[in-house]
Order: C-alpha cells, then structure tokens, then sequence
C-alpha cells in the first residue's frame, strides 16, 4: 500500500506532515510487546492521531521536532522492526542521520498520469490525498468549506467530519485545518441572498 | 450501495461523502439514488451515519460486483472465489461469512486494513525485496479518487507486458489475470468499477526508462489517472540512484515520500 505517497503542496506547506508507521501489526506475543512499545513512543511524542483505537500502526505529526524525537527514541529502543517515515525526503535523512540510522529505501511519487482534467484542483487535491484511500470525497471537501464560510460549522469540526472518513486514521486533521482556511478564503463571501 | 427509497425524505445530506459522486438527486421522486454502476461500493455513505433514516443500504454482493468492495474499501476482506488461495483470505475466514452491514459496523481495532497492493518497501531492510540496481514501481490506476474500470487496468498491464514486466505475483490483480504474459484480464470484470487498483513490479535499472515510456504512451488511452511510484534502495552516500534516470526522462520525483528508515533487523543482503 501507498497511501502516504502522493500528499500534495509545496515545501512548505508538507512541513507540518509527518507520518510514522510500522510493521509488522499483528504477531506472538513477544513481537506485539514491541508494537506496543513503538506506539507508546509514537503516542507519547505528540502524534496529532493517538487520540484513537487503529488497527494499523499509523502516527500523524503536524511538527518535525515531534517526529524527530520519535525518531530517535525508536532507533534508541532497537526494536528491530521495519519503521516507515513519509515527508519531506532531504529533512528525513537529516532526521536519521541525527537519530543514528540512515535511509534504506525510498518510494518516490512521480506524480499522476493520465487523465488529469478529471482531478478536483489543487487546493481540494492537498487535502483530499491525506486520506490516500480517497475517502475523503471532493465535494465533502467543497461542502464544509461552505459551511465554515457561512459559519455553519468550525474549521476544526469540518476537519474532524473529514477525518473520520479515513479508515487508517492517517488523514492529518491539523494540517487540513490550515489548508481549510486557504480554501474559505479563496472562496469568497456568500452568495447574496435573494428576495428581502 | 442502494437508497431505499421509501425511507428516504430527499435531505441530500448524504450527497457529499461519495467519492465516486454516485449519489445523485432524482429530480422526478425528489429523493436521493446511487448510480449503481458508477458506485465502487467502498461503503463511506454508509460508514459516514449520515442518514437520519437509515436508508443508505449495503446490499449483498455477487461476483464480479464483489470485486468493487474489495479494491475501494480498504477494510473489506476478499470474498471472491479467485482470492480464495491467499493467506490473507484464508485469515480472513472469519469475516468472510458476515453480513455486510457488520462488515461495514466494525470499528476500531477490529478493523483489518489489508491493502490490495503488496507491503512494497516498507519492510525492505529486514526483505531485501528491492536490491541495489533495480528499481520497483507501481502504477496505482484510478488514484487519487478517480476511480477506475478494469478495461482501463487491462490496458495498463497490457502496455507494460510489451515492454517487458512481469508482474508481481503477490498482488491480488494477478489472480484477475487470464494470461499474466499478455495482461489480459478474466473478460467478465472489464467493466467493473473501483476506487483505485495497483500494478506493481520490479525491473533492472537499466530498463526503468522503456517501461516507464510505455506507461506514459498508455496514459493518454485511458480514461482515468493514475499514480506512479518508484521504489529505489538508497546508497551508501544518501544518493538515490533512479532520480537522475528519471529526471533524463524529463520526470520530477516528488519531494516528499516514504523512507524506510532502515531500523528492522536483520538486515537482508541487497546484492
Ligand atoms: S441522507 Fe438519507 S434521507 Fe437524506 S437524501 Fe440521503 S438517503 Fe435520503
Ligand atoms: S458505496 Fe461509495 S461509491 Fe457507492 S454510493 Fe456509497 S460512497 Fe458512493
């Protein structure tokens, strides 16, 4: 599975989205007392997604330091299971190299082919590919836009309803926060209501 | 996915949550109405209890529909007789009985994400199974929210099998295969709909450049997008040596991606 692949944005707009995850997720004892421990560790370092019961080892972080620091106290812990860093590639490395480890193997997206005229633009794409099942629907994204514009709904409450879509819980509900109000913004003001 | 109609009120509140925009409002009844052969079955309507009045159904699924939920719900369990010889269905056994409203009801820890790709490079350190001068790729068709028909997959893999690949046999689209030297798939899915459907394979770096000029021919013969991964063990210095392959070919690797950060043990030979 690729889902953490193919996030959209600019350097820095990816700043503030960070994933770890592990294998294996299931197993004897003795290898589930290690998951149970990289979770701990995850959770502890202020994943933005640890408020929640998941099946798959998934943990979302909106700063680097805060993955960083997971980081090095997984790689001090010598778990020995297979650990996962989606972000930015360069500031990665630099995050092993700090931690004592190094880059072992990297997936690369190069982007989508094809028919791309069918794809939602590119502010509603940056958020609708943290869920990289795509769960989370465009016109989910554009509707709770209008809501929030309207006032009929809080930015972080459209984010939650767009969180809970995604069943991996990898969708990064503080970074579309901020993504979000990009949206509105860019919307304008209500249409007029008509008669009166 | 159906509407049932006589509980339906017409509030359209569940309109939104359908990735496909399969849900559509009939304006004759008023009332909202899935188009049965555009929905993937990947069950957010119904996960999503917006419906105050329960009308949003997960009907039973037979062959080849089945296929729909198994490739756009990530938490389905394989149903379809052709998956029956993968461990995972065999671990799914369980599931594989339920009704698909407690299927769609499981939350949480319950929840199995089985993925319908491989585990690729996530656990290459302790795998090996992408060694240094090769190059592992995958073309995810239908991603990101798209969605894709078989027909469209088929025309993929066939591509691909004249420039060489031979697919990944631990992929779940394999089993869809009537001949995996020419790509062709079983002629009774073609028009089956999913979200997204991964094409996964390995080559010699060398060879990277064809295969990836003839997933570029094919790209305008679809009607649909599709995601392309490259998977690329990293040198000794920190280079990546598929980067500079690609960017010949006038291709910008992403910025960001996933790392294995090389923490399993033991590590496996990459020679
Ligand atoms: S939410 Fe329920 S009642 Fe409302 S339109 Fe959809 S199916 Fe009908
Ligand atoms: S099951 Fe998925 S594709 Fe089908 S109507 Fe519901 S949300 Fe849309």
């Amino acid at each position: 599975m690729t889902h953490t692949n193919h996030r959209q944005g600019s350097r820095e707009s990816l700043r503030d989205d960070w994933v770890i995850l592990s294998l294996p997720y299931r197993g004897p004892p003795h290898v589930m007392e290690k998951v149970e421990r990289f979770k701990e560790i995850c959770a502890r370092h202020g994943a933005v997604n640890a408020d929640r019961p998941k099946a798959w080892h998934i943990f979302v972080f909106d700063r680097r330091e805060n993955m960083e620091a997971a980081l090095k106290e997984l790689t001090d812990a010598g778990l020995g299971h297979s650990v996962v860093v989606a972000g930015l590639f360069d500031e990665v490395a630099d995050c092993c190299r700090r931690a004592g480890t190094k880059a072992h193997t990297v997936n690369h997206s190069l982007g989508f082919w094809g028919k791309r005229e069918k794809l939602p633009r590119p502010q509603v794409l940056e958020i609708t590919t943290m869920c990289g099942h795509a769960l989370v629907a465009p016109a989910l994204v554009t509707r709770l836009a209008e809501k929030v514009r309207d006032g009929d709904t809080s930015l972080e409450e459209a984010c939650q309803e767009m969180r809970r879509m995604c069943l991996c819980d990898i969708f990064n509900h503080v970074r579309a926060q901020r993504l979000m109000a990009g949206l509105v913004e860019s919307m304008g003001a209500p249409a007029e209501e008509s008669g009166g | 996915m159906i509407i049932r109609e006589e509980l339906c009120t017409g509030c359209l509140d569940c309109l939104p949550y359908c990735p496909m925009s399969a849900i559509v409002h009939d304006e004759a009844t008023g009332l909202a109405k899935i188009v049965e052969d555009e929905c993937v079955e990947c069950g957010v309507c119904y996960r999503a209890r917006v419906c105050a009045t329960d009308a949003v159904f997960p009907q039973p699924l037979e062959w080849p529909r089945t296929l729909r939920m198994e490739f756009s719900d990530p938490s389905s369990p394989y149903l379809s007789p052709v998956f029956e010889h993968r461990t995972i269905a065999r671990f799914q056994r369980d599931l594989r009985g339920m009704d698909r409203r407690r299927l769609l009801d499981r939350e949480g820890e319950e929840l199995t994400i089985s993925g319908r790709g491989t585990i690729e490079m996530k656990m290459n350190d302790v795998m090996g199974r992408y060694k240094r001068g090769q190059a592992g790729v995958a073309a995810e068709i239908g991603r990101p929210g798209v969605g894709a028909r078989f027909r469209d997959v088929e025309k993929v893999a066939r591509a691909l099998t004249t420039a060489g690949v031979k697919f990944e046999p631990d992929n779940p689209l394999t089993d869809l295969m009537t001949d995996v030297r020419t790509g062709a798939l079983l002629p009774e899915i073609l028009n089956e709909k999913v979200l997204s459907c991964i094409i996964e394979f390995t080559v010699p770096l060398a060879s990277l450049p064809r295969v990836l000029s003839a997933l570029r021919d094919v790209s305008s013969q679809i009607d649909t997008v599709f995601a392309v991964d490259l998977i690329s063990v990293v040198e000794e210095d920190g280079s990546v040596p598929t980067v500079p392959v690609v960017e010949a070919m006038g291709l910008t690797p992403s910025i960001a991606g996933k790392t294995n950060v090389g923490l399993g043990r033991p590590l496996a030979p990459l020679d």
